[in-house]
């Protein structure tokens, strides 16, 4: 069996004026994820999906119960300690991309070498141009993210995750803002990208994307209420207990 | 994360929001200017008008005057050596300097070099500590002759041409402040009552005699009378030499004497030294003159037997130089006088015991001396001129006797700390002693100044808080704009620490930019202002070529609180862009 990258157990978080009528973004949570794995996290609107991937990635702290992530625990971990596992080992994709508007595509891309130490500082333009020559947009460097389409901007988002090859890629709703064949270009990236041996979690509303990844987790008001893993050849999983 | 990146980050953000930064830095550059104007402007009144007159922690003290029906009586209390050891030990002292007047009636004449024709008026002097004026001496000299030391080898004064002196093989000038800080000169006398007060007559000269220990550190014992211990002539002042005596080798002043009585009033600059009286006639040696630089200083206007010495050193006062260029040049169709500097080194001479408004003393009691000016300060007499005390004290006893040099006119109190100086003035009043009027004016001054001070250094102040709050609302207002860029940051791997480094690096490049352009505004604004037409013709600011003080302590001041407030107003701009919740913004 691979390594755990993602241990949670019994993660609670309640957002302000949550708890009594509405129940808790997420509520004892149990879950643990491999290296390799490609997890989809599915659940209607408002389940924790969001929550759930903003605790992982150590940007919500306000949380109870246990959560390691690359085998540190989140819980005892620092800002310094945690900013420097999302530098490190971690990445992350947004439905809305989130490039900065005033930076070109090879900046953007770079943007996580200058806030780590000096050996990604240093490899920061090799690793940037390999990252951008992976998603296909190696010529477009020099461009101002304006100037892209949707898709390529997704793309330009998935190289700079990429950029410090991180153990664990957490995408947000990657193909909410595409129609649906863009979509399927930054699908088939990230899908190639879990191939090569990237553990990847996706949190979406789309069926075919569940489909296509080898394990689904869904979300119902807080609780996992379904975890089903699938043989890569696409056989039918178990039911969650 | 390094400083390298951090700054090109804050670089990016300087640049894309440079109007609104530009805008917040207004208030830190006229804050700041403000601030550095004020301080240079008072700083340098202080420094360059009012220190000459008086420094901030000296006072001059004179008797009480009491006034009766309209005329002014000094309280009968003297200012002699029992007052002055009590000022000494008054809490806080630590300089207590006693000034003289002459206390008999001369007259002077000269100036033919500068005026066009000699001047002849009645003269009034005082003596001051030398210490006094040292550097205002020092700085007239350097200003007009340059570097004190002179370059080339010599053997004796000769060699090194007029106005230098040889000492250990190379020419040096014999300075101005040399001349005023040790005059010397012997005083004849017939008696210990024609003596100042702790000098005894000795052999017919006024000299300190030989206590119980010797004549301590330096001194020789010689027949009764200490005298200076030396190894050559180049030890000794002006118009001595060394040679051996009864307790080693010491200086003398060397005895002269002039050919004829009508000698005495000569201007022929050969003809006054004398000749020098050998000292054992039989040797044979040939007759030589005073030395260069000294002439032949006789007893009494009617004698032509004397000592060689150097001419008495004196200072004038810069408003003597107005006083004569409007009031006297032209009354009288004289040339007036461009600047001070022209004066030094200019001969006069004087006569004391003539008058043209009282009585004349018998001839055989006047004496003639002269003089050469060597500097110039405010510190000198206004209607008058300033010589070193020593020599007002010995003119005093050799004309009035032991009690006319007894007594000081004023004295000069000095305290370590300013502000123990009004308590030093306080206790004074005890032992009779009132601020001067010159003086009191001075300390009126410098306190109004203070005060000025404090009014412009608040209002640069208030301006700079005010700064500082434009800074932090103009830096809310960007992290707003930057919201999303900081959430990115931050999930890419940036510590809080980062934001808040990089929110107080661009508020504090802000300050250094305001605060050094706010210092660069007062430096022109102050340039504009020395150009103003009149601003050399201010009373009391004759020689003051600049009105400001830019020392390098205003100007870091400038900068520094530009500085203190930029990072004071991004303080909580720091703390909320750290307290924003990156989840929030990105999902
Ligand atoms: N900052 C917040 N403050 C208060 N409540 C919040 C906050 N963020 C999320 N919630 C609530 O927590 C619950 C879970 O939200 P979350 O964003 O995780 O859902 P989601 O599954 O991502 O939904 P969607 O599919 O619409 O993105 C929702 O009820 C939501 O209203
Ligand atoms: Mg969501």
């Amino acid at each position: 069996m691979n390594e755990v990258v993602v241990q949670v157990r019994g993660l609670t978080r309640v957002h302000p004026g949550q708890g009594g009528e509405r129940p808790p973004a997420l509520q004892g949570v149990d879950l643990v994820i491999r290296a390799g794995e490609g997890v989809a996290v599915v659940g209607r609107s408002g389940s924790g999906k969001t929550t759930l991937l903003n605790v992982l990635g150590g940007l919500d702290r306000h949380w109870t119960g246990e959560v390691l992530v690359q085998g540190r625990d989140l819980g005892r971990l620092g800002d310094e300690g945690i900013s420097d596992l999302r530098n490190r080992h971690l990445g992350f994709v947004f439905q809305a991309f989130h490039l900065l508007p005033h930076m070109t595509v090879r900046e953007n891309v770079l943007l996580p070498s200058w806030f780590g130490d000096r050996s990604l500082l240093r490899d920061g333009p090799d690793r940037a141009e390999a990252a951008l020559r992976r998603v296909g947009l190696w010529d477009r460097a020099g461009d101002l993210p304006g100037r892209l389409s949707a898709g390529e901007r997704q793309r330009v988002a998935v190289a700079r995750a990429l950029l410090n090859r991180p153990s664990l890629l957490l995408c947000d709703e990657p193909t909410g803002n595409l129609d649906p064949e863009t979509g399927l270009v930054v699908l088939d990236l990230l899908l190639d990208l879990n191939r090569e041996g990237t553990t990847l979690v996706i949190a979406t509303h789309e069926d075919r994307i569940s489909r296509v990844l080898g394990r689904t987790v869904e979300l119902r008001e807080g609780r996992v209420v379904r975890d089903v893993t699938r043989d890569p050849v696409g056989s039918a999983g178990r039911e969650a207990p | 994360m390094t400083l390298a990146t951090r700054m090109g980050i804050v670089g990016r953000h300087l640049a894309r929001s440079r109007t609104h930064l530009a805008f917040a830095a207004v208030g830190l550059v006229v804050g700041s200017a403000s601030l550095v104007f004020f301080l240079a402007l008072t700083g340098g009144i202080r420094e360059r008008v009012l220190n000459r007159l008086y420094p901030v922690n000296q006072v001059e003290l004179q008797r009480e005057m009491v006034r009766v029906f309209g005329l002014g009586l000094e309280v009968p209390s003297r200012l002699d050596e029992a007052v002055l050891s009590a000022l000494r030990g008054l809490p806080g002292v630590q300089g207590v300097w006693p000034k003289q007047k002459s206390r008999f009636q001369a007259i002077l004449w000269g100036g033919r070099e500068v005026f066009g024709r000699d001047f002849r008026v009645e003269s009034f002097f005082d003596g001051i500590d030398p210490v006094l004026v040292r550097d205002e001496i020092r700085h007239a000299e350097q200003e007009a002759y340059g570097p004190e030391v002179l370059s080339g080898r010599c053997e004796t004064d000769q060699d090194c041409g007029l106005g230098a002196a040889c000492r250990a093989g190379t020419c040096g000038r014999r300075t101005f402040w040399d001349r005023f800080r040790d005059p010397g000169g012997d005083l004849l006398c017939r008696d210990d009552g024609g003596c100042p007060p702790g000098e005894a007559c000795i052999d017919g000269r006024c000299g300190i005699p030989c206590g119980d220990q010797g004549c301590g550190e330096g001194g020789v014992c010689d027949r009764g009378r200490c005298r200076k211990a030396c190894g050559s002539d180049e030890d000794c002042l002006p118009g001595e030499t060394c040679s051996s005596g009864a307790g080693g080798r010491a200086c003398r002043r060397l005895e002269c004497r002039l050919e004829n009585v009508q000698q005495v009033f000569s201007s022929d600059p050969e003809v006054i030294r004398g000749w020098v009286v050998s000292s054992n006639p039989s040797a044979g040696e040939s007759p030589r003159r005073c030395p260069l630089g000294t002439w032949c200083a006789t007893g009494s206007v009617r004698s032509v037997e004397g000592t060689c010495e150097a001419p008495i050193p004196v200072i004038l006062s810069p408003s003597l130089l107005e006083i004569y260029n409007r009031v006297v040049a032209s009354a009288m169709g004289m040339q007036p006088v461009s600047g001070l500097e022209i004066l030094l080194g200019v001969p006069f001479s004087m006569v004391f015991g003539e008058s043209f408004f009282i009585e004349d003393a018998p001839v055989d009691r006047r004496v003639l001396r002269r003089c050469v000016v060597v500097g110039f300060s405010n510190k000198a007499l206004d209607f008058g001129f300033t010589v070193p005390l020593g020599v007002v004290v010995r003119a005093n006893a050799m004309m009035r006797g032991r009690e006319g040099a007894a007594e000081a006119t004023s004295v000069i109190l000095e305290t370590a700390r300013n502000e123990d100086l009004a308590a030093a003035v306080e206790d004074a009043k005890v032992l009779g002693l009132v601020p001067a009027p010159r003086s009191e004016e001075a300390r009126k001054a410098s306190q109004v100044l203070r005060i000025l001070s404090w009014v412009f250094g608040l209002v640069s102040g208030v301006m700079l808080v005010i700064s500082s709050i434009h800074i932090t609302h103009t830096f809310l207002m960007l992290l707003t704009e930057r919201r999303l860029e900081i959430a990115v940051y931050r999930a890419v791997g940036a510590r809080l620490s980062d934001i808040r480094a990089m929110v107080f690096l661009e508020a504090g490049l802000l300050g250094v930019f305001g605060g050094g352009a706010g210092t660069g505004l007062a430096w022109l604004l102050a340039q504009g202002v020395n150009r103003l037409p009149g601003m050399g013709g201010l009373p009391g600011l004759a020689g003051v070529s600049r009105l400001f003080d830019f020392s390098p302590g205003v100007l870091l001041a400038g900068v520094a609180c530009a500085e203190v407030f930029a990072l004071v107003g991004a303080w909580l701009p720091a703390a909320r862009a750290a307290r924003m919740d990156p989840a929030a913004v990105l999902s």
